[in-house]
Parts: C-alpha cells; structure tokens; sequence
C-alpha cells in the first residue's frame, strides 16, 4: 500500500484545500516545519483520514474535533473539515474522504454534537458501500497494528517503554506484532477448519443415528464427540493461560535481571539488619551477665585479705594439731616403755634389758619432756574456734572475678564494634537504596517467580491431562467410527472421508501457526539486527536477540546482552523492530514519523537517515529544521528522497504547504 | 507493493506442512482458505461462512 496524496481543507493550520503529493518511487519524503507550523496535525490528518481519530500532543486520547477545524474559517464563517486520502494498494487506486460537516439546522456549532461525519471509499474511481469500504480499510490498514505505521517520538518512547516493562504490557504488544505479521490469519484458519471439522463429525454421528444397526454406536459417538469438545475447550483455555503465565514469567525473569543490584543491596540491608538485632541481643546478655558478676566482685576485692586470715589460722591450727600429735604419740611410746621395763625386755627387738637400763628408763619416765605435754583446755578450745572460723572465711573466698569480667568487657567492645560497623554499613546500603521505588515489589520478585513457576507446571500439567483424555476419547472415536463402518453403508464412508479431509486441513493450520512464528522471530530478529547495525556507529554491537515477546536486546560481540541502554540506544532499537517488522507483515505500508531524531547525536542521525529507506518502501518524515541538516539528508538520500515540503505561516492559524 | 509476495511467506509454511504430512490434501484448498482468512480478518463471522462454503464445495466435487 503506497499514499499517493494527501489533500486537507480547513483542517487544523491548513486553511483552505492544500495538497500533499506523495506520487513517485519508493523513497522518502520529508516535511520541514518549524514548532507549531503543524507536522503533529499532519500526522493527525493520516489518523483521522483512515481512522477517525486526532490524538493530542501528550496524550494518546482522542481530540475533540471540533477543535480541529480551521479557526481563521471558523470565524468566516466557514464550519468543519475535510480530509482525502488518496492511495494505491495492490494495484487498485483508493481514494478515501472522511468531512466533518455541520448538521442541517445548526447555525452556528458549538459542540462536536453539532457536526456529522462522513465516510467515503471511491475504488477505482467508483464509491464502494460502507460495509465494503468498511471492509477494505480494515484490510489495507487496521487500527490496532497503525502503531507501526503511524508514530512520533512520543509514541516510540512509549513502545520502548512497553518493551523495557512487558509486566502489563507484553501480551498486548506480542498480539499487536503478531497481528501486524499475519499471525492471526493462521489461528484463524485453524479455528474455522477446527469448527468445520466439528460440523463434519457430528454430521457422521447423525448419520450413524439414522441406521437402525448403528443406531447406538451413534449415539455413543456423539456423546463422545461433544465431550471431545468440552476438552478441547477446556485445554485450548489452558493453553491461553500457559502463554499469560509464560509471558509473566519473561516480565519477572528480565525484572529480577534489572533489578539484580538493587536485589543484591535487599539482601545486604537484610543480612545487616538480622546481624544488628542478632548482636544487639547478644550484647544484652553479655551485659547482664557482667552486672551479675559485678555485684560479686567485692568478694573478690576482700579475697586476699581472708585468704591471708585463712593462712594464719591454718598456721596456727596446724602447730596446736602437732603438739597434740606429739602428745599422743609421746604417751604410746612411755606406754610401750613402761610394758618393756614391766617385763624385762625391749619392746621393739624383744631383748632382755639390764638393770641400769630399766632405772633409767624409770627415771626418765617420772621426769617427761615439757614438748610431749597434752593440749590445754584453752588450747583445745582454741583449735575449735579456729576450725570454724577457717570454714566460715573459705566460704566468703570466690575465684577471683578479675579475667571474667575482663573476658566479658572484650566481649562486649567487640560487640558495640560489630553493631557500629553493621549499622553504617546498613547505613550505606540504604543511602544507594534511597530513591528505588517499590522496593517490597523488587523484594518479592524471587516469590513471585516461584509463584509463577510452580502455576506454569500445575498449568502444563492441567494441559498434559486434557490431551491424555482427549486422546483416550479421540481413540474410543475412532473406535466407534471402525464399529460404525462395519454397520453403516456408503453415506457412512463418504462422511468418514470428509471428516478426515477437515481433520488433516485443520492440523495443516495448526502445525503452521507455531512453523510460521517460529520463522518470523528468526527472521525479524535478522533483518532487525540488520537496520540496527547500519545505524549504531558502536562497533563493539554485533546485533539484536529477539526473545519471545518480540523483545529486543543489543549483543555485544563477546556475546554478552547489553542490559542498560540509551535512549538514543532504546530509540534505534525501537525503529530496527519497525524496520523489520515492516519486511516480514504481510500487511505492507508506509511509515509516517513526527520528529524522529530528537533523541540522537548527529553520527546516529545521520546513519538513522542513510537507512531511512530500508525501512519501508514509503517513508514520510515531519521533521524541524535544527532536527537534521537539510543539505546532508539531501546528500544522503539522493534520488530515494522523493519529495519536499515546508510549511510556511502565513499566520498563527494558517500554514501553507509549500513543496520546495 | 503488493501484499500476496508476503502472503506467500504464509502459504509456503502451510505448504511445507502439507507436503511432508497430508500430501492428499490439495495445495489449492489450502491457499483458497488462507487467503479467505486473510481477506476476512476484519469480519470473522464471514470469513468463517466463506472457509465453510470454499469446504463443502470442494467435499461435494469430490463427492460427484
């Protein structure tokens, strides 16, 4: 589909009827205006014309469009707007006018309810009913794919955005893609076949009902046939699911990628935190465990003390049990001497002892030596007291509390060291966690891919199940149906042969859709890393990786994915999708783009333009004069630069489409 | 530009399918549903109505 001219009147700046020629050879064309001349209303008047629509500048919502008519002709007297579309597509020529007229009775309008619209398709130079005009535009140039046709920078930053955060988004964009590559037109022809298929089946079993022998077979096989459907129905529904939850699980995969640093510090800060209440506890103990040994310590400070008491005591106490041991043993010995003397011999070696021995052992037996005496009653007396009061003093001796308490001390400095150190590092992980938004959404992302895992395997087992029972049924079909041939007569074979004709053209459609998507994400992923490798002037970027979402990643040539990017970057990238997505659709047009380079620096601007013209064989640029330099793109585009246009004031509300 | 050249990208995906499997199946009927389905995108109920009629003709010639 190729734009041939664009015609306005009254519509927005355009006051008046102004035409744009687009004829010529594929190329470019570009219109040059400066801010407020009406390059946005340009591009509005390519939507309204084929889509009814006029967005506003920030907005992508619908303008009222009132508003959008000439204000200089307003004020003439000169309501509503027009705008034709004039194109050629597959060799036809269309020739598209979409007026908004004021109603038969209004004066002077006020409101949108005011105007009426009208729609006419001329095809071939003949007016088509409003069903087929509806039905062609719908083919030429669908609504719900003209973001590939139709943008501004506005609007590829935003499918940039949709694909950096595909969480809400990924589907959708995934569908639009598909649609404007022709998926779509598979599943549908697997969908209608399938249903045919149905009808065909059920014809079978009716027949079978009408032949008295199979009556019952037939029976049974509708039965089984409508629970066929039930699984089918229910897997198909699983198989929606599976692709939701996959998509989910890409949004969360590539965000836990994102995030990995910010994940990382989630897990410092709490590490730190369980550290510092884990030591704080400590330290509690540590501390109590002093003061009770505190209250102690004077035992200690009064231990050398007593234990100096303790040792006089024991002195003196040892050298009264001596004098009483000598005591007693000096009164055994005059015993045994007194037995000897008694009975003549010497009690030790049983030897008769003379007589000057045994007068002098009687005389030195009256006068006994004063050391061998007994112990006093005082001194008895003394022994006792002194006795208790060494058992009274070594119960107040404790160990000494010195080195435990030293011990505890150093226990608890590190401490208080390890809880400072724990909390400014806590401290610095918060500083560089400061500013991150949603940090218990980053937090639960691991739960969450968990979640998402576990139901992408109860899902996948759901679907297992359905296709188990759906081959048990599709087995006991054919079953019934063998049964039914041996009773049935000819009708029987002929609808048996039909079945089988939808069966195998409905799973030429199936097999498709996945061949075919296969292919395209290859292809795509090509022929974007193509564009995108004329227009990066980074030489260590070796291409694209598509995933599958249509997602696109930079490769660096050591094969690592380039996982933060400029805008600049998600900008050229956004327009290699484009590029390519323009090759592979089915549905072929021109590209129309309001200020494209805004976000690129003069090397990518012009390699940006250089590629312009692999990007669809109709490129219509809306560009201001400082975005690029006039004489390179001229330079650059040479021949494949079609047409040029300015738009000149003539006021604040009109502009002149001058072709230069 | 016409949009059969990339249609056919389409049509050869289900062709390399019918060929390795269902050999039987006419390449024409194939290419006659696809391209309803392509034609019919806006409008599902008709296209639907014209896969089914674009069918039961080629099953009734069969048939006779």
């Amino acid at each position: 589909m190729r734009f041939s001219s664009l015609t306005l009147e009254d519509f927005g700046p355009y006051k008046g009827v102004q035409t744009l020629d687009l004829t010529g050879d594929d190329g470019v064309t570009i219109i040059w205006g400066n801010n407020g001349r009406g390059k946005t209303t340009l591009l509005n008047a390519f939507r309204y014309a084929l889509y009814g629509k006029v967005y506003g500048r920030n907005a992508r919502m619908a303008h009222s469009l009132q508003k959008i008519g000439n204000w200089e002709s307003f004020d003439e007297g000169k309501y509503g707007f027009r705008v034709s579309l004039n194109m050629e597509v597959d060799g036809v020529d269309y020739e598209l006018t979409r007026q908004y007229s004021v109603r038969s009775g209004v004066t002077v309008p006020r409101s949108d309810n005011d105007y009426k619209e009208d729609v006419f398709l001329k095809k071939g130079g003949t007016f088509v009913s409003p069903n087929e005009r509806d039905h062609i535009l719908q083919t030429i140039m669908p609504e719900k794919v003209s973001r590939f046709f139709l943008f501004d920078a506005e609007l590829l930053g935003e499918y940039e955005e949709l694909l950096n955060d595909e969480s809400a988004m990924g589907p959708k964009i995934k569908n639009s893609i598909e649609g404007i590559l022709g998926v779509p037109i598979l599943i549908n022809g697997h969908t209608d076949t399938n249903e045919i298929l149905k009808e065909y089946r059920k014809d079978m079993s009716k027949l079978a009902r009408h032949n008295q022998h199979a009556e019952k077979v037939g029976t049974l096989l509708e039965a089984k046939q409508s629970e066929l459907e039930t699984h089918e129905a229910e897997r198909d529904a699983l198989r929606e699911e599976l692709e939701t939850l996959k998509s989910a699980k890409q949004t969360i995969e590539e965000e836990m990628s994102r995030t990995e640093r910010i994940r990382d510090l989630l897990n410092q800060k709490g590490r730190l935190e369980e550290t510092i209440v884990s030591k704080k506890a400590m330290l509690s103990d540590t501390l109590r465990e002093l003061q009770s040994l505190t209250k102690q310590a004077w035992k200690g400070m009064l231990g050398t003390r007593i234990g100096s008491v303790v040792e006089e005591l024991n002195k003196a106490i040892e050298e009264l049990k001596e004098k009483d041991a000598r005591h007693v043993y000096s009164e055994q010995l005059m015993a045994e001497l007194r037995a000897g003397i008694g009975s003549g011999r010497c009690p030790m070696c049983e030897q008769p002892m003379d007589n000057d021995l045994i007068c002098r052992l009687e005389e030195e037996l009256k006068h006994p030596k004063a050391g061998f005496a007994s112990l006093t009653q005082e001194e008895k007396t003394n022994l006792i007291e002194m006795q208790a009061r060494k058992t009274q003093l070594e119960r107040l001796i404790t160990p000494n509390l010195r080195d435990e308490i030293r011990s505890l001390e150093a226990r608890i400095a590190g401490l208080k060291v390890d809880i400072s150190d724990a909390e400014q590092q806590l401290a610095a992980v918060e500083r560089q966690l400061s500013g991150v938004e949603d940090m218990d959404g980053i937090a639960s992302l691991v739960k969450e891919y968990a979640n998402c895992v576990a139901k992408i395997s109860i899902v996948e087992q759901g679907i297992q199940k359905q296709e188990e029972k759906i081959n048990d049924i599709k087995h006991l079909i054919r079953e019934l149906e063998d049964q039914l041939k041996k009773h049935g007569g000819g009708d029987l074979k002929i609808a048996e042969n039909k079945r089988n004709f939808c069966e195998q053209l409905t799973d030429i459609f199936d097999k498709g859709v996945e061949l075919y998507r296969e292919r395209l994400k290859d292809k795509v992923e090509q022929d974007a890393s193509d564009v995108f490798l004329r227009i990066s002037n980074e030489p260590d970027y070796c291409g694209l990786r598509i995933n599958e979402n249509y997602g696109l990643s930079i490769i660096h040539r050591g094969g690592r994915t380039i996982e933060i990017r400029s805008a600049g970057y998600e900008h050229i990238v956004a327009l290699s999708l484009i590029g390519a997505l323009h090759k592979n659709a089915p549905l072929q047009g021109p590209i129309i783009m309001d200020s494209p380079f805004g976000r690129l620096d003069p090397d990518h601007k012009e390699k940006m333009v250089a590629a312009l013209p692999s990007l669809s064989e109709q490129v219509i640029l809306f560009v201001y004069e400082d975005e690029v330099d006039t004489q390179l793109v001229r330079r650059l585009l040479g021949s494949t630069l079609q047409h040029e246009y300015s738009l000149e004031r003539i006021s604040a509300m009109h502009t002149k489409i001058i072709e230069t | 530009m016409t949009a059969s050249n990339n249609l056919a990208e389409l049509l050869l995906t289900l062709e390399e399918i019918r060929q390795e499997n269902y050999p039987d199946i006419p390449k024409s009927i194939v290419e006659r549903v696809l391209l309803l389905e392509y034609q019919h995108q806006d409008n599902r109920v008709k296209g639907r109505s014209l896969v089914r009629k674009v069918i039961k003709q080629y099953l009734r010639e069969d048939e006779s």
